[in-house]
Parts: structure tokens; C-alpha cells; sequence
């Protein structure tokens, strides 16, 4: 899990951590991270996306 | 509803609670389109893995702990100008020179005081002038004796 984690951007992380840990809003990531709201949205797309990917084989041995 | 198209995106946001379908509490993914419902379960099966970590007990050591961990990693302030006057080796220096100076009154103080004279300041110790003896006004007589 840690390895899937520290495969994100630093910019990704933190986004996934402040919508997926924290239940912020999008507005909230963005204003957190002065980001535009778009931006905010897509790094946290691009953070899920990638640990989707990282984490398919453990989703495939839990199934 | 099946009619619309629903990216991995949007089912994120879903899943969160944020966007199309707005509002909608996420057991009614069931109204989600059968490919969509599939990519949803995904979804919110790899969040799902992803548990908050659990934060360890700290001691009431870990503030300290933490500080010097880090302190290493974070920039140096500069000093102020007025710091170089209070390092150690000039302030050696200062101390050595005071030590000598007075050193070096004493001993001046006590040859002074051998030879049996106080010492003075040399605008005090110049002699006075002297001042020559006014000529006796010359009298009719006194030329020709």
C-alpha cells in the first residue's frame, strides 16, 4: 500500500490524502493547494487512477 | 439513466459523494449502467483497500523526537551583524588585550612608585618657562659705571 502511495506525485498525494483521508471538497483541495478547482479534480483523478493500477494485482489475489 | 455515459472520472467523483449523480447516496450505484456499475465497483473497491493509517501512540517525548529529526534538514538563519562581536575567538582576543593593557598600567604604576614620583600627565610635568629677567631701566648715571 505505502509502495502504491509513494508512486503519486507529491502534488497527487497530497490531493488524494486531503479528499480520500481528510473528506475535503474539490474546493477545499484547491484552496488548500492554490490550485484551480479543475486542477485540484484531476490530481486527485490521476492519484485514484494510478492506484488503481498499482493495486490491481491485490484487488485481483483478494478476489 | 443507462443512457448516460459515465467516465472513471465521474464514478469517482461519485464515489466521493461529489458530482453526477449529485447528492445520491452510493447505493444507488445499483442505477449506474451495468459497464459503468462494474468500473464503480473498481473503484470503490481500491478506495475502499486504501484505510486511513492508524497514528501510533507518541510519548511525550515525540516533539522532541520529531525536532531533531528534522532540524538537520531546515536552512540556516543568518546571524545578525552584531553576533561577530560575540564570538568566542574574539572575544578571547578582547579579554587577552584587556589583560594586557592592564598589565602593563600596573607595571608603569609601580616603577612610577620605585623611583618615588607619581605619574603624571606630561602637560603637567613641563617645566615652566622662564621668563627672562626684565633689564633694569637704564638710568643717566648707570652707563658710565
Amino acid at each position: 500500500m505505502q509502495a502504491a502511495l509513494s508512486g503519486l506525485s507529491p502534488l497527487e498525494r497530497a490531493a488524494f490524502t486531503l479528499r480520500h483521508y481528510e473528506g475535503r471538497s474539490i474546493e477545499e483541495i484547491s484552496a488548500a493547494l492554490d490550485l484551480g478547482t479543475s486542477a485540484a479534480k484531476h490530481s486527485v483523478f490521476r492519484a485514484v487512477k494510478k492506484l488503481r493500477v498499482a493495486l490491481a494485482p491485490l484487488r485481483s489475489q483478494e478476489s | 439513466m443507462s443512457a448516460t455515459h459515465y467516465s472513471e472520472d465521474d464514478l469517482t467523483l461519485y464515489y466521493y459523494g461529489e458530482g453526477a449523480p449529485a447528492g445520491r447516496d452510493r447505493a444507488a450505484s445499483r442505477e449506474l449502467p451495468r459497464r459503468a456499475r462494474a468500473v464503480y465497483r473498481d473503484i470503490s473497491g481500491t478506495l475502499a483497500m486504501i484505510a486511513a493509517p492508524e497514528a501510533p501512540e507518541r510519548g511525550d517525548q515525540y516533539g522532541l523526537e520529531v525536532w531533531q529529526r528534522i532540524r538537520h534538514q531546515l536552512p540556516e538563519r543568518p546571524e545578525p551583524w552584531w553576533a561577530g562581536f560575540f564570538r568566542r575567538d574574539r572575544l578571547v582576543f578582547a579579554a587577552a588585550a584587556a589583560m594586557l593593557v592592564l598589565v602593563a598600567f600596573v607595571a608603569r604604576a609601580r616603577v612610577a612608585a620605585a623611583a618615588g614620583q607619581r605619574p603624571r600627565d606630561r602637560r603637567h610635568c613641563r617645566p615652566p618657562r622662564r621668563r627672562r629677567a626684565a633689564a633694569p631701566p637704564e638710568t643717566p648715571g648707570s652707563a658710565s659705571s
